[in-house]
């Protein structure tokens, strides 16, 4: 009885104790949807972040609000959690990290190294490793000032950008903390992210009365490729440049082709398959001293978009296509190999390839693999098949009858 | 703390026996009429309902009927007592020297009256007139003879008001024990369904009748009933809650080891399943025991209703009692902790909601939840007339303007009406209380340890309620002890051809209820006979 009371109070004293822990209010946070991180000249830290003013970003009743749903703080410091801990001189509220949607470096940071950010998303509890990463060319701390008028929360913006793609067209090369952070901690290989940029007059999206026009004025916007080597910046790829990376590196959902439907290339002559599903499978091979790699790429799709006067209906017609688009395709993956060569870094996973095949020969060649990927000899073979041909078979200029 | 209940309650020094030893030198019944009536007069009060009617009976007799007025049928006594006594007087208008025999004579040749008993001394002869009997008194009898013309005041069998349901049965017990054995015994015409009787309470002389199938309930149930029954020593028992409190396995426990119901069908039924029925005169609330914790999500009307519709709404109390419990603390936990959990969309809703909220989230809560246990419980006491006065001020005044007056948050109001509307959905009343004051305790864990606090709360609820049992059977049968004989009936409700068995446990050891191939099947064609030859 005596040990049981005991026990009572115990539990009481637990729930007094606790003095509530690390308990805060709703209305005490101060929920950052992105942040940015900036170098200035003497290598401090520039952290920017967005903070969502609950209020403004959800209007009673529908009405839309005259506040900016976000708003943006910049702080400086020696490290990272320095600068956070500066800007909490500044706002009112605790910051709240869990719901960040996206992350911004610049260019200057990647060049610098980006090690201290991953160890502070790693370390901290609250951050999440799920986080969009982007690179700016400029300042990063400009992207998060733009609002975006589709959705309230620019930081939503961001990561949707990336991420709610039907067609996976951004999604070419993985853009979360953690793929940055898998692929930075294997030996050999190089990462890439995208790269987000501001397109248009930024000045003016700055406040609500951007909203007011039907066009908005900056837009934000994914463009290329920035590619990492040994954890720092080393060069762009145009989207070009880009356009077969997802196909060597099996990542790619759905996209576009596009293609000529006869022979030569006849600007008028332009023409769209659609991708519904592609697998490629990729096979490295190690004869007379000589890295080869052979990538068997199997895609499927819709005819989408055709001027040609061609019979839709015949199944030698539609080879006839398939055999172009398989060209396309080809050349696609060509250029972009060519591209990543050039930079020496292996952001196609190619070395693990060839250290599962040869694990043997791995030791000798992970030493110098920058150099040894850029002699890779790539061995391209497509399959296409067109599936179908949309609602209609034939074109409508043939249709009409008008070209003849 | 047994030990300061105890300190703070002192035994009675007060034998229970003292009160009666009152009249104990008037126990003996005299030879003289006159002497008796007045003792009776004198031991009752002189309490006017108590009616002496005086006459002649045969042999030059005098006579006297005493009764009860309003316990009794005035009728009956009128046409089966006097009128065959005081026919009898006018054909032996002479008198007789052994006045001895006339006692018998009258019991077994005159009276026409059900059931008469010889009562030898006064208490006892009271004791009868106050259960609805009359008192047949006559000049030189050193003893009374009472005969049975009870007809209290009762309500007729009305529709139960506690537990309706769409489809089935809607007759409800009465505050009558006959009736409300008569509505049992309709629905088991079985030799089997044997009833063993006590009269608990001094004053009240209540009476409690047992009911079980005899072969299909357990003995040891029973016997432990009746034993715990005996040991019942109290003054008085005004209804089945009294005696619930008596007989429970454990009073300090949050959840009942009892259910109570108005309904007969649903009493039948449990009955049939070996359970055991204690009815109480006075109260339509009938106890069934053992009983498990799943118990109290079945509605009788799952049983008549098919079994797919019974089997989801089964799943659906489940989950309201759980909302119900949990649904508040979890706010709180989770807008105060673990703000992480909610999609971003949301908290950015909820955060805008609690701006110029000026107290805490617990704090809210609590207040809301208080305020809507105070309106339920106003509703109930309210007079029906100005009920709608409850629903206005309810849905208006504390829903509406307590959210513009920023008091309470949008999202806070729409918690507490959902769990309360959750707490209506169990069909025990007595498992949705528990889950009432288990919601404040885990509220109290949930805004000081967050989703740690409600985990180790709900841990401790469950090793609790393994620990539980009722009348010896485990609490969480089916669960634990694992019986999967029984889920054909606990959290699913199978087809009835499928319930071949009896619950085990619960049930005696031949629980065989039916045979085992009932699935009704198409009928055979005559083609389909064809092709079998």
């Amino acid at each position: 009885m005596k040990h049981r009371l005991i026990l009572m109070l115990l539990i009481i004293c637990l729930c007094l104790q606790s003095g509530c822990g690390n308990k805060i209010e709703l209305n005490k946070l101060g929920i950052v949807s992105a942040m940015a991180f900036d170098l200035d000249e003497s290598n401090q830290w520039i952290v920017t972040f967005q903070i969502i003013i609950p209020q403004a970003s959800q209007g009673q009743s529908g009405t839309a609000s005259s506040q900016s749903p976000v708003s943006v703080f910049s702080s400086q410091g020696k490290t990272v959690l320095q600068a956070i801990q500066n800007q909490e001189l500044e706002t009112p509220r605790r910051l709240f990290f869990s719901h960040n949607r996206a992350v911004i470096i610049s260019r200057r940071v990647a060049e610098y190294g980006v090690d201290s950010i991953l160890d502070f998303f790693l370390r901290n509890i609250e951050t999440r490793e799920n986080v969009d990463i982007l690179l700016s060319d400029g300042e990063a701390k400009n992207v998060l000032e733009v609002l975006t008028p589709m959705e309230t929360l620019p930081g939503n913006a961001i990561a949707n950008l990336i991420n709610e793609k039907r067609d996976g067209m951004s999604n070419w090369v993985p853009s979360k903390i953690h793929d940055l952070i898998v692929t930075l901690a294997k030996p050999a290989a190089g990462a890439a992210l995208p790269e987000i940029k501001i397109s248009g007059n930024k000045e003016e999206t700055k406040s609500l009365d951007a909203f007011k026009e039907t066009r908005s004025p900056a837009v934000l916007k994914i463009d290329r490729f920035g590619v990492f080597k040994q954890g720092k910046f080393a060069a762009w790829l145009s989207r070009k440049e880009s356009a077969g990376i997802p196909w060597l590196t099996d990542r790619l959902n759905s996209t576009t082709v596009v293609f000529s439907c006869e022979g030569k290339r006849p600007k008028d002559k332009d023409s769209s398959f659609s991708v519904e599903s592609s697998r490629t499978r990729i096979m490295p091979k190690f004869s007379d001293g000589r890295l080869s790699m052979s990538v068997d790429v199997d895609a499927k799709g819709i005819l989408f978009e055709t001027p040609c006067e061609l019979d839709l209906k015949k199944p030698a017609i539609l080879r006839q296509l398939e055999k172009q688009i398989q060209e396309q395709i080809k050349n696609d993956m060509e250029r972009s190999f060519q591209a990543v060569k050039k930079v020496k870094a292996d952001i196609l996973g190619f070395g693990d390839a060839f250290h599962k095949a040869y694990p043997r020969e791995w030791k000798t060649w992970s030493e110098n693999w920058d150099n040894e990927f850029a002699k890779i000899q790539l061995d391209i073979n497509v399959k296409v098949t067109i599936r179908r041909t949309g609602m209609i078979n034939d074109s409508f200029s043939k249709m009409s009858g008008k070209n003849k | 703390m047994k030990k300061i209940l105890k300190r703070s309650f002192p035994k009675d020094k007060i034998s229970p026996q003292q009160e009666s030893e009152a009249g104990e030198r008037t126990t003996e019944l005299s030879r003289s009429l006159q002497q008796n009536i007045e003792q009776i007069s004198d031991l009752t009060g002189h309490s006017s309902d108590i009616t002496v009617r005086a006459f002649e009976g045969p042999y030059q007799l005098s006579m006297a009927v005493v009764y009860l007025n309003g316990a009794t049928d005035i009728e009956m006594i009128n046409d089966h007592i006097i009128k065959p006594i005081l026919s009898a007087a006018e054909a032996n208008p002479d008198s007789e020297e052994d006045l001895a025999d006339s006692f018998t004579l009258i019991q077994k040749k005159i009276l026409t009256v059900g059931a008469t008993n010889t009562k030898m001394r006064l208490p006892e002869l009271i004791q009868a007139l106050y259960n609805g009997n009359a008192v047949i008194l006559a000049e030189g009898w050193d003893r009374g003879m009472t005969a049975n013309c009870a007809k209290w005041e009762h309500r007729s069998v009305v529709e139960p008001s506690s537990q309706s349901v769409v489809r089935g049965p809607k007759d409800g017990f009465t505050e009558d024990i006959n009736t409300n054995i008569a509505l049992i015994r309709r629905r088991i015409k079985s030799p089997n369904l044997w009833k063993i009787d006590r009269i608990i309470g001094r004053i009240t002389q209540t009476d409690v009748s047992v009911l079980y199938l005899k072969g299909v309930a357990r003995d040891s149930v029973v016997n432990e009933l009746l034993k715990r029954l005996d040991r019942i020593d109290t003054d008085s028992i005004l209804e089945s809650g009294y005696l619930e409190e008596f007989i429970q396995d454990q009073t300090f426990t949050l959840f009942p080891t009892l259910i109570n119901t108005e309904r007969p069908d649903s009493v039948a039924g449990a009955i049939l399943d070996g359970q055991v029925a204690v009815l109480v005169d006075g109260t339509p609330f009938v106890l069934v025991l053992p009983v498990t914790f799943f118990k109290f999500f079945i509605a009788s009307e799952d049983y008549y209703e098919r079994f797919d519709i019974s089997t989801l709404l089964r799943i659906l109390r489940f989950s309201a009692l759980t909302i119900s419990m949990l649904l508040p603390s979890l706010y709180i936990a989770i807008t105060t902790f673990h703000q992480e959990l909610l999609p971003t969309t949301l908290l950015v809703s909820l955060a805008a909601q609690r701006e110029g909220v000026p107290f805490p989230a617990f704090f809210e809560a609590l207040m809301m939840e208080i305020t809507f246990e105070i309106l339920r419980e106003a509703g109930i006491r309210l007079p029906r007339v100005i009920g709608s006065a409850i629903s206005i001020v309810g849905a208006l005044v504390l829903g509406q303007a307590a959210v513009q007056a920023g008091l309470v948050s949008a999202a806070m109001v729409i918690v507490v009406a959902f769990t309360a509307i959750s707490s209506f959905v169990v069909p025990a009343l007595n498992i949705a209380i528990s889950a009432r004051l288990i919601r404040f305790i885990l509220m109290l864990l949930g805004a000081t340890l967050g989703m740690f606090g409600i985990m180790s709360g709900l841990l401790f609820l469950l090793i609790h309620m393994s620990g539980l049992r009722s009348f010896g059977i485990p609490y969480l049968t089916p669960l634990s002890p694992f019986v999967p004989g029984n889920w054909k009936d606990a959290f699913v409700r199978v087809p009835r051809w499928m319930m071949t068995t009896r619950p085990r446990l619960i049930a005696a050891e031949n629980g065989i209820r039916q045979k085992s191939n009932l699935q009704p099947e198409p009928p055979e064609t005559e083609e389909k006979k064809g092709t079998k030859r």
